[in-house]
């Protein structure tokens, strides 16, 4: 391991705050090009805060399908001068790292005014062939054995949770209901139709134990915010919300496969710590749900409850949107849909349109704080890049 | 069910170490060779497992790299292990990424753990999907999917 101690790491000064949010409506088979859903998520962010192009220094982006356009393209295309630019590659973690690289810029004076985008075009069919090549760990010694993509290795992740901690499938799927009871209140979301638990665990089998309301539908979409200094922000008349604290880690236990505990236990005393905050003055949690065993990691790995302690603690607490600690207040992606790369950012999205009291029928009361956790960048079998940030209201 | 052989596409070399499958089906995604990962795919030809061993810090490597993931060294040895392990965990796939491997549903996917210690992600064969288990001993055959590449799979130890 590295001979520092990360958790040695400066604190956020206070200084950078967001502003703004953009959520472009998302389509169950793309209308639009990748590059079409991150101008328009820009300029729906932009607009939500009274600020324009030329008002841009820093610009951040986060996608799979946009190649061969790229953040300095995409800038071009935008009519942004930068100042500072960055390139998300750290997959459904790569916006909530990209806040804190922003954060830091900030900070140090490198941008006055940051838009981060996350968003894909992502059809069924862009999502299979993505994944068939994916990265070349995935390419050489996974593909040629017919491993059912990111399903495959998240059902192996899910049947060893099982195995070691007695997780249940009813576990599992109070998140996916109560999320799509969520998404019922989220003019966005895809999927909005009423679920059952037994729906829920007596859909059709896709990768045994994993069930189709375990995976996320592909889709077009893309999320934008903005982050400013406070200076800048007081002119902008809108609610700003600080981030309080982060952290990331990537390739977190390089000798696992199968990461039942991951970097969020590493990283997630020095954030809490740096917060100011316990786990009890959380007033939401948006977790990267690629799948509703990723919920329960994340859950553990963030200390919410002990290792191995997800399901249950799911079970006994009240996730609802009036409940002690909401859950994927908008519904997540299970329920949204997923945008590809954008699917990293839409907790992002959710966290700050809450906070600035914007959320409508799904509203969490008296919500002050979030946190958001980012998980992404499948490689060999495990998911490399884990995210996580804390943010507050005024 | 996946079926260990098909007579009229599969036969055993008798000599390997462990079974060598000759498949037939073609358009399986096959593997980019390089000079560090050779010999392992090159091993399976052969029906033997074999691994990188850091010649410095002595720690089996897998997947294959140019450098020892733990020490960074770029000396290693290609180390002939038992091709023995254990379930540690295990998916059953219905629905294959890759359209070459619609004719295997399911495919058993599995992480099976070396006796020798590390994990290799792989596929069980020469078994109904209600038999599998976490823990069940599994030792290795091999898939010759191109002409320089076999695959490790594994099969319940009998
Ligand atoms: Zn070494």
């Amino acid at each position: 391991m590295s001979p520092r101690d990360p958790a040695a790491k400066r604190p956020f000064e206070g200084n950078a705050v967001i502003v703004g949010y953009g959520q472009t409506t998302y389509h169950k088979r793309p209308e639009w090009s990748t590059l079409q859903y991150c101008i328009e998520a820009v300029r729906l962010a932009l607009d939500s805060c009274g600020l324009s192009n030329d008002d841009v220094d820093g610009l951040g982006v986060c996608s799979f399908m946009l190649p061969p356009d790229n953040t300095a393209t995409l800038a071009e295309h935008l009519g942004m001068t930068l100042t500072w630019g960055y390139l998300g590659t750290f997959g459904g973690a790569a916006q909530v790292i990209g806040l804190q690289r922003a954060v830091r810029a900030i900070e140090a004076g490198d941008a006055e005014t940051v838009v981060l985008v996350a968003a894909d075009a992502y059809s069924v069919s862009a999502h299979v062939s993505l994944m068939d090549d994916f990265n070349s760990g995935m390419r050489e010694y996974l593909i040629p054995y017919g491993m059912g993509g990111a399903n495959g290795l998240f059902a192996m992740l899910e049947q060893r949770h099982r195995y070691e901690y007695g997780t249940t499938r009813e576990q599992l799927g109070k998140l996916a209901v109560t999320q799509r009871r969520n998404a019922g209140l989220n003019p966005n979301a895809l999927l909005r139709e009423p679920m059952t638990i037994e729906d829920y665990l007596n859909a059709r089998v896709i990768c045994d134990p994993i069930r189709l309301y375990d995976c996320v539908l592909p889709c077009g979409g893309g999320e934008a915010i903005v982050v400013t200094n406070v200076e800048r922000a007081r002119t902008l008349n809108r609610p700003a919300i600080r981030v309080l604290a982060g952290g990331e880690r990537t390739n977190y236990g390089p000798d696992k496969l199968v990461l039942l505990d991951a970097g969020w236990r590493e990283f997630a005393p020095t954030m809490f710590e740096q917060a100011g905050l316990s786990r009890s003055d959380i007033d939401m949690v948006e977790l990267y749900d690629d799948y509703p065993i990723m919920e329960l990691i994340q859950l553990e790995g963030l200390g919410f409850c002990d290792r191995g302690q997800g399901g249950a603690f799911v079970e006994e607490t009240d996730i609802s949107l009036t409940g002690t600690l909401p859950i994927n207040t908008g519904g997540g992606q299970l329920s949204c849909g997923q945008s590809g790369a954008g699917g990293g950012a839409i907790g992002l999205t959710e966290a700050v349109m809450q906070l600035q009291g914007e959320a409508g029928e799904r509203q969490v009361p008296n919500a002050r704080t979030a946190l958001v956790s980012g998980f992404g960048m499948v490689g060999y079998v495990k998911g490399l890049c884990q995210s996580a940030v804390i943010l507050a209201t005024e | 069910m996946v079926s260990l052989i098909k007579k009229e596409d599969t036969s055993i070399t008798e000599e390997a170490t462990h079974p060598v499958l000759e498949h037939a089906g073609s358009g399986i995604p096959t593997p980019t060779l390089f000079e560090w990962n050779r010999p392992f795919f090159e091993g399976g030809l052969q029906g033997k497992l074999r691994l990188q061993r850091c010649a410095r810090c002595k720690q089996l490597i897998y997947y294959p790299r140019m450098l020892c993931p733990r020490c960074f060294s770029p000396d290693y040895e290609w180390e002939q292990l038992s091709g023995r392990g254990t379930v540690y965990s295990f998916a059953i796939v219905w629905r294959p990424n890759h359209p070459a491997f619609t004719d295997q549903i399911p495919v058993l996917l599995a992480v099976v753990e070396l006796s020798e210690g590390p994990q290799m992600v792989s596929t069980l064969l020469g078994c109904a999907p209600e038999q599998v288990s976490i823990g069940m001993e599994v030792s290795v055959v091999f898939d010759t999917i191109a002409p320089d590449v076999a695959l490790p799979k594994f099969v319940p130890q009998t």
